[in-house]
């Protein structure tokens, strides 16, 4: 089976009906599940959980969350020092932020692609393999 | 009516017969009952998984709302306050 580092955003917006996004995430990560892991980790989390917090409120939030995580479709993965370093090296050289240079410098340790809609700034990190949500 | 026999390890092995006409699959989970000197099997529903649940029932937010706090601002709040 295949791996795929899974962006905050596509969960968002696979979440939320009224995101003009929502269908194309939703038929996107439907059709990963088939043959992919969709890795997500503590940043990703974070961000998922925050973002819904502030869209839907806490109780959702939570529930939602936790759902992602309880996917037997699901796999967490744990951020070595060694991928912070590098992260920290990408955020520096490349004017990105910390936590999307995590996940890059994530997504390069664990030899897989990183399935998002920020193009733009994974675009700047060399060696990422981006898939796109928009193509 | 056909016979069974529980291995040495207490496990039962369905006829084939059953397992075709229940649609019976690996991790299929049963309610074992007794009743009147019987022992009961009921086929459990498969339990969906929590993320195909999830994207198969939406939740709704105010247009609104998501056009006030776009995702990039959210991260930019979460990260740099």
């Amino acid at each position: 089976m295949r791996k795929i580092l899974v962006d905050s955003n596509i969960f968002i917006f696979a979440n939320i009906k009224e995101y003009p996004e929502y269908s194309v995430a939703k038929a996107k990560l439907k059709e990963l599940i088939n043959n992919h892991k969709l890795l997500i980790n503590a940043i990703i989390v974070s961000e998922v959980q925050y973002k819904l917090y502030r869209l839907l409120g806490k109780e959702e939030s939570f529930n939602r969350t936790k759902k992602i995580l309880d996917s037997k479709h699901v796999g967490y993965e744990t951020v070595e020092q060694s991928t912070i370093l590098k992260a920290l090296v990408f955020s520096h050289d490349n004017n990105i932020r910390i936590n999307d240079a995590i996940i890059a410098a994530h997504a390069i340790d664990l030899k897989v692609g990183v399935f998002t809609d920020n193009t733009v700034d994974f675009e700047k990190i060399p060696d990422v393999e981006i898939i796109p949500l928009r193509v | 009516m056909e016979e069974i026999i529980v291995d040495d390890t207490y496990k039962l092995i369905f006829p084939k017969k059953l397992i075709d006409l229940f649609k019976i699959k690996p991790k299929d989970r049963f309610d074992i009952n007794v009743e009147d000197n019987k022992i009961v099997l009921k086929k459990l529903k498969r339990k969906k998984d929590p993320l195909v649940e999830l994207l198969e029932s939406p939740a709704h937010a105010d247009p609104t709302k998501i056009r006030q706090l776009n995702l990039k601002a959210l991260e930019e709040e979460l990260w740099t306050t």
